[in-house]
């Protein structure tokens, strides 16, 4: 039932989004046609358009994915979802997967479409190599392993922290149609991811900072070492970044999806009455 | 097929009605097969188990008989019909003399006024 | 096991403080097409929707072939809610393959001859029919079913008087002897001959339930009148 339950999800949310991925290509290729023909005019306004549909593709696919959940879930359409022989498991999973399927993909996209665009506008030159090279030794960081190693923990950090979002994201809807709460309108929705996000935050500043678990970053090399951030943060010296970042809100923000989730899926079952 | 019923009698009852008039009028010929109480609760616009309470009650006044894989069937036995005839008959004749009375006719006038129309 | 299809003890539902179901204790059995009656805001369709399992707060017992509601009785009920519930950009050969995907149940043919009876075509967008239009879709949807429970609210509600009479036959075609219905409706007397037994509700309580044969035999009233009667309009 899932594999339905995501076919349909997809269907259901990739009636826009597709399109403004194709526009970025589109424009990506007018950009490089207009470089290629020197027409100056045609290059800033492709290019401003070009910037303008990569923000929008972040932010139509955000809106899609939200308004997908909220109305599918709760609106009049919920009365079709919440009657199907599927677990409440399934749905949140499905709808959560695709979400993170098409965000991933829309931050994919902008990030390709960015580099591509610096690319054929000539930016990745050999000043610009030399300088990249002077940044990397200063920050101690070393040669392309260090970099490749530093790229997979922040991407493996952001992917975590898009499943957190989405979760949290569902979560304050999810309280918002659950009594008392149901109460408050949409805006209510709102104020409780705030509330919700600000608690994460909280958290995860003060587990980052203090946790004996770090990522160090120095003399060459990346490694683990049990050195809490906070420390190294008070012993470095002003003209260089932290040489450790702490890992200590990573197991928070796992152990946080699942409860979560959890959450969520108690609420849809067991306290849920649709209007 | 639209039949309108009267709301105050039981349906079954109505219904019965209607399926003697059948047979008496030979629309339902005797010996003929009488259609799945499925078929005639849909043509009757009816609740099934109503069909199949009028079928039942039908049976019992032996208007209609069954046979186990083969299904209902109309009697043949025309003694069963002009009984059937006959009750349909002074039924509707008590009903239209007590009307009648209603509207202010003695017999005798009744009489009278059925010659002439 | 209990011929019963449908066993509610003691349903008592509230919002906030209002008291939308209180105290309902009612049956269905299999093989009967049972009407649910009663004014607005009375209870009928809280009940109907705490059945279909959209609402799992409440207390009592509701059991749907002995079991509570769940994935499994979902499977078995097919509830045609009184609100249209598929979305605006849906084509109905979507919503048909979407039932198609989710129900076992779910027969394509009969859903696509019925809509053919109807006049409706699978190509059609949801957003450019009018709402008589979306509630025969839905209707088909729901019928289309070989479910083993029927839960339809108000049926008949949006739909012109022509098409009232092949929404009924539609009704009664999907009779079998291993399923039931409950129809609630305001259109009492033209759709009480099709019914078993009705439910009357009143305040979110139960008023009387009882076969119609027996209330026209017994009271020489049509249940239309009697439920004029009990309700005074």
């Amino acid at each position: 039932m899932l594999g339905k339950l995501l076919k349909h999800e997809f269907q259901a949310t990739g009636r826009l989004i597709p399109f403004i991925f194709a526009a970025i290509g589109g424009l990506l290729l007018l950009t490089y046609l207009s470089t290629l023909f020197d027409i100056v005019v045609f290059t800033e306004m492709a290019s401003m358009l070009l910037f303008a549909c990569c923000g929008a593709a972040v932010i139509v696919t955000l809106i899609a994915v939200i308004s997908r959940y909220a109305k599918s879930m709760f609106g009049a359409e919920g009365y079709l979802t919440n009657t199907l022989p599927v677990s409440k498991k399934s749905l949140v999973l499905s709808k959560a997967l695709v979400a993170f399927i098409w965000l991933t993909l829309s931050f994919l996209v902008v990030i390709v479409a960015t580099i591509v665009f610096m690319w054929f506008m000539g930016v990745f030159n050999d000043s610009f190599q030399k300088g990249f090279d002077e940044f990397l030794q200063l920050a101690g960081i070393g040669g392309t392993s260090g970099l490749i190693k530093l790229l997979i923990f922040f991407t493996a950090m952001m992917l975590v922290q898009l499943v957190v979002f989405i979760t949290q994201v569902y979560l304050a809807i999810t309280i918002n149609h659950v009594a008392p709460f149901n109460k408050l309108g949409p805006g209510g929705a709102f104020v409780n991811f705030i509330v919700i996000y600000i608690f994460f935050q909280l958290i995860d500043t003060v587990l980052m900072f203090f946790v004996p678990l770090s990522l160090k970053i120095g003399g060459g090399d990346i490694s683990l070492s049990t050195q809490p951030m906070g420390g190294s943060i008070f012993a470095a010296s002003s003209d260089t970044m932290p040489p450790a970042i702490g890992l200590g809100s990573y197991l928070f923000n796992i152990i946080g999806i699942a409860v979560m989730f959890w959450l969520i899926i108690w609420m849809t079952k067991k306290k849920i009455a649709l209007k | 097929m639209d039949y309108e019923y009267n709301p105050n009698i039981p349906i079954y009852i109505q219904i019965m009605d209607i399926i003697k008039l059948k047979v008496l009028s030979e629309e339902w010929k005797e010996g003929d097969r009488v259609p799945s109480v499925r078929d005639l609760s849909i043509e009757f616009s009816v609740n099934p188990n109503t069909m199949q309470r009028a079928l039942s009650e039908l049976e019992r006044e032996g208007l209609v008989y069954s046979e186990r894989t083969a299904g209902r069937f109309i009697t043949t036995d025309k003694g069963k019909i002009n009984e059937t005839r006959e009750a349909m008959a002074r039924h509707t004749i008590e009903s239209f003399l007590k009307q009648m009375q209603k509207v202010g006719f003695t017999t005798e006038q009744i009489i009278t006024k059925i010659k002439e129309v | 096991m209990s011929k019963n299809l449908l066993e509610i003890k003691n349903l008592l539902k509230y919002y906030g403080d209002k008291l939308a179901v209180d105290d309902l204790s009612i049956t269905v059995e299999a093989g009967k097409i049972v009407g649910l009656l009663g004014p607005n805001g009375c209870g009928k369709t809280t009940t109907m929707k705490i059945v279909a399992g959209l609402i799992n707060d409440y207390k009592g017992t509701v059991l749907i072939e002995g079991k509570e509601p769940g994935v499994e009785s979902r499977s078995g009920i097919s509830y045609l809610p009184e609100k249209t519930y598929l979305s605006d950009w849906m084509k109905v050969s979507y919503a048909i393959d979407y039932f198609a995907d989710f129900y076992a149940d779910f027969d394509k043919n009969k859903a696509y001859e019925i809509l053919t009876r109807f006049q409706l075509e699978g190509n059609m967008k949801l957003k450019a029919m009018s709402k008589g239009m979306q509630e025969k879709v839905q209707l088909i949807l729901v019928m289309a079913r070989a479910a083993r429970l029927y839960l339809l609210d108000e049926p008949l509600s949006g739909i012109d008087p022509a098409a009232r009479t092949t929404m009924l036959d539609i009704v009664l075609q999907n009779y079998t002897e291993g399923s039931s219905i409950l129809l609630s409706t305001h259109l009492i007397y033209d759709v009480e001959r099709i019914f078993d037994s009705v439910i009357m509700m009143g305040n979110g309580k139960l008023i009387l339930s009882d076969t119609v044969d027996n209330i026209r035999e017994t009271s020489g009233k049509s249940v239309d009148e009697l439920f004029r009667e009990v309700f005074k309009c």
